[in-house]
């Protein structure tokens, strides 16, 4: 079996609102292997955008991580997320974790080329890759050569700064900017863009949605991400966009070997493009399963209910009964319990724990766990 | 043939051209744009023409040697009745002789000072304050904006004169007997200092409020998920969407200003008598400018030809205002 990426144990997220404290997250445990496709599936406001942010830490602030795990190995090393600091967060945010946002063009800086922002994650965490690059090369002049060396040693150094931000004396930069641009024209070429380089230069409010997110995965995979969370990547475009997002999506992952959180609420989404699938109903994980056997055999009563409702030409088909429940006063025991068709007793007063039922299908029910015990 | 040239020195030149080139695409894009506009044009022409007039002051009005030169020179004998334009006094002159075409033009100079040092520094302290309590919010920023309304609280002119009666003509910075800092203000230096002083709020104000719009925005957030640092967030990706309609306001407070400037130096505070100011050139001609004895509008050039510099310069610098708008922000741009 491959190893685990990463580990998310017992997370559990506040939002401090004025009605009182959302209590978005519940102990959620999570999985992601080297590799795959997980699917993170649920109806909206559940905590599944909520989850993706703060395996980044950056839950937006009315929000409070109370507790749990984010691990993630790197370099044989693994490291729990939510107690670093946040110059290393710095390190791994866009590196080895990056983001692909919703809405592709509020995702972009209005004010810089799409080149200008594939450059600074290039530059921000290859510096010194691109530096050595620069160095080799044999018509420096020495002010470059000085220059170089300095940021080689040291990639904050302030003296870089400082004239990199004077106009004339910062020239030296443009060696090691036109590193990172072929890169990136490298990039959008693996994504079959046509005519990269003016690409690079065009403004964010003159490309089209689809090519918008192309611009965004682009970004997000410019530094060959170990996982890269989807958060819905392909809600706001139309049909046949979506399917090419998707596809480039699933060839891309193939070329860059990075595992993928694809959070989303659309299970024709997750039936193209999932290894796995963990169906999330207001903030815990109620069923993990490979995406096959959850299509063929879902467990959990929301699961089912769930694949019920997917419209279908020639089917009725049917709403989940009751509404989502408030999350600031969230119902005892299982929270799916008053919606459930096969609710017993012991569900309104205990909650349930999440059972592995086959070889990598787990759920989270009394109807199973009663049986195993 | 082609590779062997590439490596010479020629090929550095070009390199260095085709780097350019987008640049220099940009460039004509812009003139294009402000092509369309014909009033950006004019208020661009009118700052220009005033920038040239204060940087050649010195060779059409020649101060004369042993003087200050922003002082206007007086001509004997020192009569109080103030003359009409003669091919010597292109404009007239004051009452007590004073030149009143010196004063309009080395007055460019004093304009651009008061103008550009004020909305500068009041710009820079804006920036500062407002950026720093918009983006951290909290209690920094109860405290940095109940500090702004203090001053808010207080009507803007009757304050800066209140600050400039007040400010010592020497402060001392630093005095250790032998190392001595002692800064020396004159009343101009004064007026500038309480302008900027009663000026910050106002773009502390309006940037908080851009920052605290553009900080909620999905792409400061995808700037924190590809790790930047706050402070490069702050600068790079924060400042430049929420600087447009600084730049639009400073530009017209400008004018603005030294319309200010010059309402303080027709009240006779500010710069000395005899200063080349525009509104001290006016406020000097204070009792002639209707004057009962006389034909109402005789004197007419003591209080026309300076009101037209400040009304030129103002009207300029408004036009240029929407011309930064339009040349700067690229949402606006690229339609």
């Amino acid at each position: 079996m491959e190893k685990n990426l990463l580990e998310i144990k017992d997370l559990t997220l506040n939002f401090y609102t004025y009605e009182g404290v959302v209590r978005a997250l519940d102990r959620v445990n999570l999985e992601v292997k080297e590799g795959e496709t997980l699917g993170l599936v649920g109806e909206t406001g559940c905590g599944k955008s909520v989850t993706g942010f703060s395996i980044l830490d950056l839950v937006p602030p009315p929000g409070y991580i109370e507790g749990g795990k984010v691990i993630f190995e790197r370099k044989d090393k693994r490291y729990n997320l939510l107690d670093q600091k946040d110059s290393f967060l710095r390190t791994i945010r866009g590196k080895d974790i990056s983001m692909i946002f919703q809405d592709p063009r509020s995702a972009l800086n209005p004010v810089y080329t799409i080149g200008d922002q594939i450059t600074e994650v290039l530059l921000l965490h290859r510096r010194v890759e691109f530096c050595k690059q620069v160095l080799s090369r044999k018509d420096l002049t020495r002010y470059e050569r000085s220059l170089y060396m300095k940021m080689l040693k040291s990639p904050s150094s302030l003296t870089v700064r400082i004239l990199s931000a004077i106009p004339i004396l910062n020239r030296f930069k443009h060696k090691i900017e036109a590193l990172a641009r072929a890169e990136a024209i490298k990039m959008f070429k693996t994504m079959r863009i046509p005519d990269p380089e003016r690409f690079l230069r065009s403004y964010p409010h003159e490309l089209s949605g689809g090519m918008a997110q192309r611009a965004v995965i682009g970004i997000a995979l410019a530094c060959g991400p170990k996982i890269l969370l989807a958060d819905e990547p392909t809600t706001n475009l139309d049909v046949t966009i979506q399917l090419q997002i998707l596809n480039l999506i699933k060839e891309l992952k193939k070329d860059f070997h990075s595992s993928i959180i694809y959070v989303t609420h659309d299970m024709g989404v997750i039936a193209e493009v999932c290894d796995r699938v963990a169906v999330m109903y207001a903030g815990n994980v109620v069923e993990v399963a490979d995406v096959f056997e959850l299509f063929k055999n879902p467990l959990h009563p929301y699961t089912k209910a769930l694949l019920e409702s997917i419209p279908r030409a020639g089917h009725s088909f049917k709403s989940i009964e009751g509404t989502v429940p408030s999350l600031i006063n969230p119902p005892g025991g299982c929270r799916f319990h008053d919606r459930c068709p096969y609710a017993m007793e012991v569900c309104i007063r205990v909650k349930p724990t999440l059972v592995e039922l086959k070889e990598g299908h787990f759920v989270h029910c009394h109807l199973y766990s009663k049986g195993s015990e | 043939m082609s590779k062997k040239s590439a490596t010479s020195g020629k090929s550095r030149w070009q390199e260095f051209k085709a780097s350019r080139a987008p640049m220099w695409k940009e460039i004509k894009f812009t003139l294009n744009r402000l092509k369309k506009s014909p009033l950006s044009i004019l208020g661009i022409a009118i700052i220009v023409f005033f920038i040239i007039l204060a940087l050649i002051a010195p060779l059409i009005a020649p101060p004369v040697p042993g003087y200050d030169e922003y002082m206007m020179p007086k001509e004997k004998p020192y009569g109080s009745t103030p003359k009409p334009p003669s091919p010597e006094h292109l404009f007239g002159t004051t009452p007590y002789q004073y030149d009143i075409f010196y004063g309009c033009i080395w007055g460019t100079r004093t304009a651009f000072r008061i103008g550009v040092f004020v909305v500068f520094f009041g710009l820079l302290f804006g920036l500062i304050i407002g950026g720093i309590s918009g983006y951290y919010g909290g209690i920094i920023d109860e405290v940095m904006m109940r500090g702004t309304d203090i001053i808010f609280a207080f009507p803007g002119l009757l304050l800066s004169m209140a600050l400039v009666v007040s400010l010592p003509s020497q402060i001392t910075i630093i005095d250790y007997g032998s190392i001595r800092w002692i800064v020396t203000l004159t009343s101009l230096d004064k007026v500038l200092i309480s302008f900027i002083l009663i000026g910050w709020p106002n773009y502390a104000r309006v940037i908080r409020g851009e920052v605290l719009r553009v900080k909620n925005e999905v792409y400061v957030e995808a700037a924190k998920a590809i790790g930047c640092s706050d402070f490069r967030i702050m600068i790079k990706h924060i400042l430049p969407n929420s600087i447009y309609p600084i730049i639009i306001i400073s530009s017209l407070d400008i004018g603005g200003i030294v319309l200010a400037a010059a309402a303080l130096g027709f009240l006779g505070i500010g710069s000395p008598e005899g200063y080349s100011d525009w509104g001290r050139l006016i406020s000097l001609s204070r009792d002639w400018i209707l004057p009962s004895n006389a034909d109402p509008l005789g004197y007419w050039y003591l209080f026309i030809i300076p009101g037209i510099f400040i009304f030129m310069f103002v009207l300029g610098w408004n036009l240029l205002g929407d011309a930064f708008r339009d040349i700067l922000d690229p949402t606006m741009r690229r339609r």
